[in-house]
């Protein structure tokens, strides 16, 4: 077989609580990822499953994870020295290189997968407005890591503000950005990404779906109604193609392949 | 002009290529993407009476020859798998049902369930080397279930009805009692095994189930010997299964006795287009070896 696909086993060198229920695990390991892409995270005798590279450094990098069952529950247990599994990086990323300033979105656990394309988009000079998605102000994660980077970060809770962060969005997208970038809660990326169809602004989203195997083999992350894998063309699709998925803001499968409805 | 269709059962296939089942085919929208992609037909994931989640992640692990798999049929189940795939005449090529069940009512209430759907053949694995219950692991792939599963369907259905075997063991005595049931095609085969693949760094194995079916180059041969061993004992039409990533691949298998080729693991390494690539690779063999249609190869190597 040309692809050899068995995990790779790395060393928890840090676990970072950014929130009552997000949690950093920094990992020991030179990690070749690009922006946006992902890992299948491996626990032994428990599972697999997809997460973004949330940044990379030269010999380490992190993923950023929010508790919601019985899978993260298990990962939230590991402390420094543990070790885990994964394979990858697998899928698309953000297109980031060429631009001069941009605006990302992130929300919920969407924004572990923005954070690698703020910090690389730093690194290349390229200037960021950073709005963060969240219900409250304690599941605000990463505000300071971003600001560090000279990062220009918002959201609702800093001027006390209660605009919805759909509303910071439109208001920010008059600036003259050279193209939006959004991970979260996909009702708000279909808003986005009519939106920017609407003003013919360039725009990348980070769609989820249900990933098991990673490689486009099991099929539980195709797309109606193209049928392809999301783990392959996706998990960073630009507006057209997005729209191109008519699922897109209605409904997902899940782990049996049975559809799910958003909202 | 090569002609390269084939004919199984009443199965007219623009080519012999044939998506095996349970890569890909979860939706509709999946299946249509496999066959734009060059597939002579295709074959849904297997569905079950009710709905299964399947074995945890990692599903799949590939090793210097081959692939191991426990996906442990995760599906939506038989009622929502009507909703599914209720539109597969709209495919351009034959849409084969691939049904699995522990008992024989749960073969029957699938096929009850999705009877209206223009399915054009039933598949049944008696095989799976993974998943507790069924196929090799549930007793199935004995000549007395052969003969209780496939006699069960056919009383109900006139679509032709597909036994898919284990390259384990009892092939060629499970297709003769399959046969003699009343099957109307033999696809050898499934997975072989299960192997397993052990992390050395964690001492544990790596798929979620632990242990999983060889698929891929690795079985290759085996298959080619499988379907060529049956070819001698059956009469119905064989479809080969197992490591077909080339036309050279493809050719070998049609001549051990295959009319149709199943191709699953080879859409990891060469992308779901693995279909359209094998048929050209296929035919440009033809072209050089005046061959006019792909029909004269079946059997060659028995001749
Ligand atoms: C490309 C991609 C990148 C992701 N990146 C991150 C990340 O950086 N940080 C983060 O916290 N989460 C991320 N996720 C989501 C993460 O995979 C799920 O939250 C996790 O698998 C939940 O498992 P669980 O057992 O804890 O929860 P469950 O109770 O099993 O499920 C909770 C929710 O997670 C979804 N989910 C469960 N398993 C999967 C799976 N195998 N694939 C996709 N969704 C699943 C379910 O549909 C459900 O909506 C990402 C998902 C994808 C597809
Ligand atoms: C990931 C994967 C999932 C599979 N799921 C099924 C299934 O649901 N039903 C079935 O009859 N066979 C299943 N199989 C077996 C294949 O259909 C095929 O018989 C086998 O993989 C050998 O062919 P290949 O080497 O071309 O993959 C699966 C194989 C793989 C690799
Ligand atoms: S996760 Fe298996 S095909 Fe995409």
């Amino acid at each position: 077989m040309q692809h050899i696909e068995q995990p790779t086993i790395v060393t928890v060198k840090e676990v970072i609580k950014e929130s009552s229920n997000f949690k950093t695990f920094v990992l020991d390991y030179p990690l070749d990822a690009k922006p946006g892409q992902f890992l299948m995270v491996w626990l032994p005798g428990v599972d697999s499953k997809p997460f973004s590279v949330a940044w990379q450094k030269e010999n380490e990098f992190a993923i950023g994870v929010i508790k919601v069952g019985p899978y993260t529950k298990e990962l939230f247990k590991l402390k420094k020295g543990d070790k885990l599994g994964f394979t990858g990086p697998y899928g698309t990323s953000y297109n980031f290189e060429d631009k001069k300033k941009i605006l990302i979105l992130g929300g919920g656990s969407g924004i572990a997968s923005v954070t690698y394309l703020a910090q690389r988009a730093r690194e290349n000079n390229i200037e960021v407005d950073f709005l963060i998605a969240a219900k409250d102000k304690k599941s605000i994660v990463y505000e300071k890591w971003l600001e560090d980077q000279g990062i220009n970060v918002i959201h609702r809770f800093k001027k006390n503000n209660h605009e919805r962060a759909w509303d910071m969005f439109k208001e920010l997208s008059s600036n003259n950005y050279d193209s939006w970038y959004a991970c979260g809660p996909e009702l708000l990326l279909k808003k986005i990404v009519d939106l920017s169809i609407e003003k013919k602004t360039k725009c990348q989203v980070s769609l989820e779906r249900y990933m098991k195997c990673g490689i486009g083999v099991c099929g539980s992350c195709c797309v109606d109604p193209l049928g392809i894998c999301l783990c392959q063309a996706g998990p960073v699709v630009n507006a057209t193609f997005a729209n191109n998925i008519s699922e897109f803001g209605e409904y997902y499968r899940d782990g049996s392949g049975a559809k799910v409805n958003f909202k | 002009m090569i002609n390269l269709e084939i004919k199984i059962n009443n199965l007219k296939l623009k080519n012999p290529t044939i998506l095996a089942s349970g890569i890909l085919g979860v939706s509709s929208a999946s299946l249509n993407n496999v066959v734009r992609n060059g597939a002579g037909a295709v074959v849904t994931k297997s569905i079950s009476k009710e709905p299964r989640k399947g074995h945890p992640s990692p599903i799949i692990a590939t090793y210097e020859e081959g692939m191991l798999n426990a996906v442990g049929y995760p599906n939506q189940g038989s009622i929502k798998a009507s909703q599914e795939f209720s539109n597969v005449a709209d495919i351009e090529a034959p849409v084969i049902l691939s049904i699995i069940g522990q008992k024989e009512d749960d073969f029957k209430a699938v096929y009850n369930e999705l009877k209206n759907c223009n399915f054009k053949a039933i598949e049944v694995p008696l095989s799976c080397p993974h998943t507790p219950g069924y196929g090799t692991m549930g007793g199935q792939h004995t000549p007395e279930m052969a003969t209780k599963i496939t006699k069960t369907l056919k009383e109900i259905t006139d679509l032709p009805i597909w036994i898919k075997l284990s390259p384990n063991e009892n092939l060629v005595e499970v297709g003769k009692a399959a046969e003699a049931a009343g099957a109307d095609a033999i696809v050898a085969g499934n997975t072989m095994g299960p192997g397993m693949i052990i992390d050395i760094d964690t001492y544990k194995p790596v798929l979620g189930f632990g242990m999983g079916g060889v698929s891929g180059p690795a079985l290759r041969p085996i298959a080619v010997r499988c379907v060529f061993d049956l070819y001698k004992a059956v009469k119905v039409p064989i479809i080969g299964c197992g490591g077909v990533t080339t036309g050279r691949d493809l050719i070998e298998m049609m001549m051990a006795g295959a009319t149709g080729i199943g191709v699953g693991t080879a859409v990891l390494d060469r992308s779901v287009n693995v279909f359209s690539q094998i048929m050209k690779e296929t035919e440009e063999w033809l072209k050089e070896n005046d061959f006019k249609k792909i029909e004269d190869i079946i059997g060659l190597t028995h001749k």
